[in-house]
């Protein structure tokens, strides 16, 4: 049989117990709330990486894309990756390909990326197609007679990637291999002011030219003319 | 006795609900760095050059700090930053960090 003093005793040690484990209890939480809040980003991977890729399989048809260019560029890309965040997913392979026709000049560059969901490939293809001659005539450039070409010409872009959407209603692209993506109607421009370009829409323009001719577009691509 | 406690218990009651506002107030939203990386993917599409880059950022994202090949040309909170590389045909290679404003 307990005395009642002892058991008033041992009640108030629960007590001093309990308050103990309380104060502990706000001790750890003022530690965890004292350290800077992690805040969730969620850094977003796909569409940024998919441009950068598009945009330097541009500058490689500008500067005069190969292969092994190509490869050279994406292993500067990569390094430039360690030390700046481009977020780049590992780039398992990459080549340029070109199909030329007559009238036709198609370039591709392809890029095999290791995303999350496994190897997928982001696609740039520029198309150039020019009609047969629609007439010709005579002007005098800078003191000299030449013979102008009348074409009409066909110049686009499309940027495919499994993180670019691909909008309904777009321009069609006469690539001989279908790329389901973005299309685009780069500006042309003549750097030495002797080509006469009117755009009609929907990446037609209507060009005249002296014999074989090159173009270029607003990233410098460089855009063959051949009436 | 009975006092010391209740004002002990109190005083824990006040201190754990100031820690919880306290941190509670420091959360921030990531919802403009999503719309920082669709901007740059943007502009890189858009661009081959720096300058039109750079324009192409401005109006479409509210740039909290801003580095042109590691040199910084619109200083602030650097909260999380995404890197371009831009390539143009007539000069080098332009390294842009964007990052942007909470």
């Amino acid at each position: 049989m307990q005395s009642p003093r002892s058991m008033r005793g041992r009640r108030r040690r629960g007590q001093f117990a309990l308050l103990g484990v309380i104060v502990l209890a706000v001790t750890l939480l003022a530690i965890v709330a004292s350290r800077p809040p992690e805040p969730a980003f969620a850094y977003e991977r796909g569409p940024m990486q998919s441009a950068q890729l598009i945009h330097l399989a541009r500058y490689c048809l500008a500067i005069g894309c190969s292969n092994e260019t190509l490869r050279s560029l994406v292993r500067d890309l990569l390094a430039l990756n360690a030390s700046e965040p481009l977020l780049m997913y590992p780039v398992l392979d990459a080549y340029y390909r070109e199909v030329a026709s007559s009238t036709r000049v198609e370039r591709y560059v392809f890029f095999i990326i290791q995303t999350l969901r496994g190897a997928e490939a982001v696609a740039f293809g520029a198309a150039a197609q020019s009609s047969p001659v629609q007439g010709r005539y005579e002007r005098v450039v800078r003191g000299e007679r030449l013979i102008f070409f009348n074409v009409t010409l066909t110049y686009c872009h499309v940027y495919a990637s499994p993180f670019f959407p691909t909008p309904a209603g777009a321009p069609p692209c006469p690539l001989s291999q279908p790329l389901s993506g973005i299309v685009y109607c780069p500006r042309l421009h003549d750097p030495r002011g002797v080509a006469e370009l009117t755009y009609v829409g929907y990446c037609v323009w209507r060009v005249s030219v002296p014999g074989n001719y090159t173009l270029y577009d607003e990233f410098g691509v460089p855009v063959r003319v051949v009436p | 006795m009975r006092h010391i406690e209740a004002l002990a218990i109190a005083l824990v009651y006040a201190v754990t609900a100031a820690l919880l506002y306290a941190t509670a107030a420091r959360q921030v939203t990531p919802v403009h760095q999503v719309s920082t990386e669709r901007a740059i993917a943007y502009a890189l599409l858009r661009c081959q050059a720096a300058p039109c880059l750079l324009d192409a950022l401005n109006r479409t994202v509210s740039v909290s700090a801003l580095y042109v090949n590691g040199t910084p040309v619109a200083s602030g909170d650097a909260w999380v930053c995404y890197a371009a590389a831009v390539y143009d045909p007539g000069g080098a290679v332009t390294r842009v960090r964007v990052c942007a404003k909470p």
